[in-house]
């Protein structure tokens, strides 16, 4: 017999080459095979190491997808409102700092408001202002475009104390279409983290059963 | 009908055989030349369903036996398959 053929067998799992490792070799030894019968053996192997482990992660995958459904179905319809003002520099305060936002919302926004807001501050080209982009989120459109008028406001009249003199570039917008979860990306991302972790709990037996 | 299983269960309908057997009986009657790892794989699906049971070895060569469950199984199989060949042969003739 010889290596190709040797490593061929080999692939099978264990309790099979126990089983029936010494009938394989004793019809390969009947048969007198060649490259066609060597590839047939390890195309067997293959697809008794996948029998033997399919299960792991096809199952996690299967949880994975379905919480991906249930986190779709759960999450509501939301309308973003965005605002987008204007900071200059040495306005009391780093305006590029995320913080001065964060406590600006703090004083403005009761929590729950403050958590379904979102803002992004880009520094223009050479540092003489900051544009902030205000957005919020909320299952009523007139709600979230309140809450980010509120928050521009309170900005541009310096209600926070270290936030102030902004200028409105583009005034809270009325959104007119929800935006919800994405089914097709949270059924896949779902499934895809639960093969990944079913896939890596396989090669973690795997490993812990070799030794 | 080249399914490893049914032709490995239609193989032993008359009698034990080993794997060298097998696949010459098989050949003879289907004209499919079944790979040791196919016919390997097709074993263990049939052993593990408990369609086959393995005989005691006859030197390094273990034959196998069909169980009654793989008798029905197989007659089952076949009276599946039976309408399909006769409606595809009554339909040749008239083409």
């Amino acid at each position: 017999m010889n290596w190709t053929l040797r490593l061929a067998l080999r692939l099978y799992p264990r309790w099979w080459q126990r089983r029936y490792g010494r009938e394989l070799e004793t019809l390969v030894g009947d048969l007198g095979i060649g490259w066609a019968g060597v590839f047939d053996i390890a195309r067997g192997a293959f697809i008794m190491q996948i029998r033997e482990f399919r299960t792991i992660p096809l199952l996690a995958a299967l949880v994975g997808a379905s919480i991906g459904t249930l986190v779709y179905l759960r999450s509501p319809a939301l309308y973003a409102s965005t605002s987008t003002i204007r900071l200059p520099s040495g306005s009391g305060a780093d305006p590029s700092s995320s913080r001065e936002f964060q406590d600006l919302m703090g004083r403005v926004l009761p929590s729950a408001e403050a958590r379904a807001s979102t803002w992004v501050i880009r520094a223009e080209s050479g540092g003489e202002s900051s544009l902030v982009r205000i957005s919020h989120k909320a299952r009523d459109p007139r709600e979230a475009q309140a809450v980010v008028q509120r928050l521009v406001a309170a900005a541009v009249s310096g209600t926070g104390d270290s936030v102030a003199r902004a200028t409105v570039v583009a005034a809270p917008d009325l959104p007119t279409t929800p935006r919800r979860a994405h089914s097709a990306a949270s059924v896949s991302l779902g499934a895809g983290l639960g093969l990944v972790f079913g896939t890596v709990l396989v090669v973690l037996r795997k490993v812990s059963g070799a030794h | 009908m080249t399914d490893p299983a049914l032709l490995v269960l239609a193989s032993l309908a008359d009698g034990d055989k080993h794997g060298h057997a097998m696949i010459a009986d098989i050949r003879g009657f289907a004209g499919v030349v079944l790979g040791p790892g196919t016919l390997y794989g097709a074993i263990t699906r049939l052993e593990e369903r408990g369609l086959i049971k393995a005989m005691p070895p006859d030197e390094r060569r273990r034959p196998y036996s069909l169980t009654t469950a793989g008798r029905a199984h197989l007659e089952v199989q076949l009276a599946a398959l039976e309408p399909i060949v006769r409606a595809c042969t009554r339909r040749l003739r008239r083409a």
